[in-house]
């Protein structure tokens, strides 16, 4: 969808968990503070990444194990059968608690993602929700593993088998059933696997200037232009849902951003019956610029004012 | 008309000083996990982050820069993670997991724990009751757990079963310890994760287990061989079945929590739960260790009978020691 038609579109609402921009879901922790913050949950696909990632890193050590124990074999005689047995054993069962507990939450496979693990109550991450959530990884993982692989664990009869096989499809399948993507592991341990995006700083539309030829926002700050001002009524068109557009579109730099800064500066010109200048002037790029910046900090000023008196008009619809 | 002047640009002017100060504070920790700041940025820190969480609920009241508004919720996130994310050292981790966290989350959770023993218990004597009845039991009982030794095995092979090994080589036995404990290891912590289930499938396997033991126990009993095969087991089997009981009522107080969550909504009494009992059955695959290396090497060295029993009851003691002298509980969000 372009810009120019997002910004003729209503703003969803829904009961669902609202999406960030990065299209991933939220929810919101309670910080000690008292304050909420908006979380980005991690995407099932990503946990999935991570995880096979992770496998592979246990899987190259415990091939490296293998071969080192081969050689060990050697040296330490017959204990390297032992030695094999218990390492490939913790390796195991203490890889993701090792690295959660030392990169803070973080396995390697989350942190190539991006991924990390919080505390679903917002409080700290503790030692004993880390263990927890990664030892109930051996109902989730390897016991289903190992039923594949030697299915009659379950059992021969039929019935008992089908039971087991739901059973266990139950749990391995748990992230899907619940929205914020919890799998057991972390309804035991109470946390939650969020995305932690990087997100930058971007300069002020207000008072740096937008370049019309493309090159995005500078930083150099200078007074918006005052050539085009706005009328009281001419600002009561649109809503907080328009504005965000509007500025998304005033730090776009890619070839085609001019074309819908044209289409959008006609659209909002119609709307607000703008007849101040001749069309021929909205031409130029620079006066385009120009005008839809004027118009998002008339804009803004006006919904921010608004909205210290308790009033937040969402988008053009909300005539509140 | 005048230059327009917003509030909320003024608000970001006046602050983004800070805020950068945060982002380049957080950003080195995040590089570089642990890495030690200077003490006066520890210092700040936390004053930082408060202030950029101020920010942050100041300007979803009056901005509407959503650049803005997106940039303090991900500094307030990262900042967040960095600050309450786990940051003990693996050495403190484990110091206060076995001076304090673990017997206290015994403790916590002991009714759930004598529970799975008394299950074990009377599994045991139902199991010895059925056999001692009619042999037959033993079969179905043991499946093909009882690897050669049954009622049709003679008083003699029995007897040799329980001392021999004496001459094997110490690497095979200390493959054989490792290989006992990566097996019960893995039962115990499928006991604990199990309780997920509402508990039924715990529970089946300390009813199990317990059968099984006590149908062992009246296939030698019934030969006369009870003080012995009492020995045999107990040098390691004291805190191999702790360790399963433990696991076991680490289950059971899981389903409990999510059976009968009381005040709280279901999630929350789970995961409260959840954290103490893990904690026991970490615990569980340390004596685990301890056990297998007792059955793998302990029992097959050793084979005098009081000596089998005097290591397997003292065991049991330093264990019931551990775990009982102090008074400190969990309560339920796993803090002290």
């Amino acid at each position: 969808m372009t810009d120019a038609r997002l910004y003729a579109a209503t703003a969803r609402t829904s009961t669902k968990l609202e999406r960030a921009d990065s299209g991933r879901r939220q929810t919101t922790v309670l910080t000690p503070e008292g304050v909420e913050l908006r979380v980005e949950l991690a995407e099932r696909g990503e946990r999935a990444g991570a995880f096979l990632i992770d496998a592979l890193f246990i899987g190259g050590a415990v091939l490296v194990l293998v071969f080192g124990t081969l050689w060990l074999a050697e040296l330490l005689d017959n204990y390297a059968v032992a030695f094999g047995l218990v390492v490939f054993f913790l390796i195991r069962t203490f890889y993701f608690s090792f690295f959660e507990l030392i990169w803070r939450g973080r396995t390697p496979g989350k942190r190539l993602l991006g991924l990390r693990v919080i505390d679903r109550a917002g409080g700290p991450l503790r030692p004993s929700s880390v263990v927890v959530r990664n030892l109930v990884r051996e109902i989730e993982v390897f016991l289903p593993l190992s039923v594949l692989m030697t299915p009659d664990v379950v059992g021969n009869a039929g019935l008992v088998r089908l039971c087991a096989t739901i059973w266990i499809g139950i749990f391995v399948l748990m992230p899907l059933f619940n929205r914020q993507g919890l799998r057991i592991g972390d309804m035991v341990a109470g946390t939650l696997v969020v995305a932690s995006p990087k997100a930058a700083l971007l300069p002020d539309l207000v008072d740096s200037a937008v370049s019309p030829t493309g090159a995005g926002p500078t930083l150099r700050p200078q007074p918006v232009g005052t050539r085009f001002t706005f009328e009281p009524q001419q600002l009561e068109h649109y809503g907080i849902y328009e504005l965000q557009t509007l500025e998304a579109v005033l730090r776009r730099t890619d070839v085609h951003a001019a074309q819908t800064r044209r289409e959008i500066a006609d659209r909002i010109r119609r709307k607000i019956q703008w007849t101040s200048d001749a069309d021929w002037n909205f031409k130029y790029d620079g006066i385009v610029v120009d005008f839809l910046q004027s118009f998002y900090v008339a804009q803004r000023a006006h919904l921010e004012r608004k909205m210290l008196f308790g009033k937040r008009r969402r988008d053009k619809h909300d005539k509140s | 008309m005048k230059r327009t002047t917003l509030k909320s640009s003024q608000f970001r002017k006046e602050r983004e000083a800070s805020w950068r100060e945060l982002d380049a504070l957080v950003a080195r920790m995040e590089r570089k996990s642990g890495v030690a700041l200077a003490p006066s940025e520890l210092m700040r820190l936390p004053t930082l982050y408060r202030a950029a969480l101020s920010s942050l609920s100041v300007a979803r009241a009056i901005s509407l820069d959503r650049s803005l508004l997106g940039y303090l919720e991900n500094l307030a996130n990262r900042a967040y993670f960095q600050i309450y994310g786990p940051r003990a050292s693996l050495g403190e981790v484990l110091g206060e997991f076995f001076g304090r966290s673990w017997p206290a989350a015994v403790r916590t959770i002991g009714r759930p724990i004598l529970l799975s023993i008394a299950v074990t218990v009377l599994a045991a004597l139902a199991g010895y009751w059925l056999t001692m009845a009619d042999p037959e039991w033993y079969y179905t009982l043991m499946g093909d757990m009882a690897q050669g030794r049954s009622p049709a095995s003679t008083t003699e092979t029995l007897r040799e079963g329980l001392y021999d090994g004496g001459t094997e080589a110490g690497g095979t036995l200390t493959a054989f310890s490792s290989f006992l404990f990566v097996h019960n290891a893995r039962i115990a912590l499928m006991c604990f994760a199990l309780g997920i289930a509402l508990g039924a499938p715990t529970l089946l396997l300390l009813v199990s287990n317990g059968l099984m033991l006590g149908s062992f126990f009246a296939l030698y009993a019934s030969r006369g061989l009870g003080f012995e095969l009492g020995g045999w087991l107990i040098i390691h089997g004291g805190t191999e079945l702790l360790a399963v009981a433990l696991c076991g009522g680490a289950g059971l107080a899981i389903a409990d929590a999510f059976l009968f969550p009381g005040q709280k909504t279901r999630l929350q009494s789970l995961a409260d739960r959840g954290r103490v009992a893990g904690l026991v059955a970490l615990g569980a695959v340390v004596m685990l260790a301890i056990a297998g290396v007792l059955e793998g090497i302990g029992r097959q060295v050793i084979t005098d009978d009081f000596a089998r029993y005097g290591i397997g009851l003292g065991m049991l003691a330093l264990w019931s020691l551990y775990f009982l002298s102090g008074r400190r509980t969990l309560d339920e969000g796993g803090h002290d």
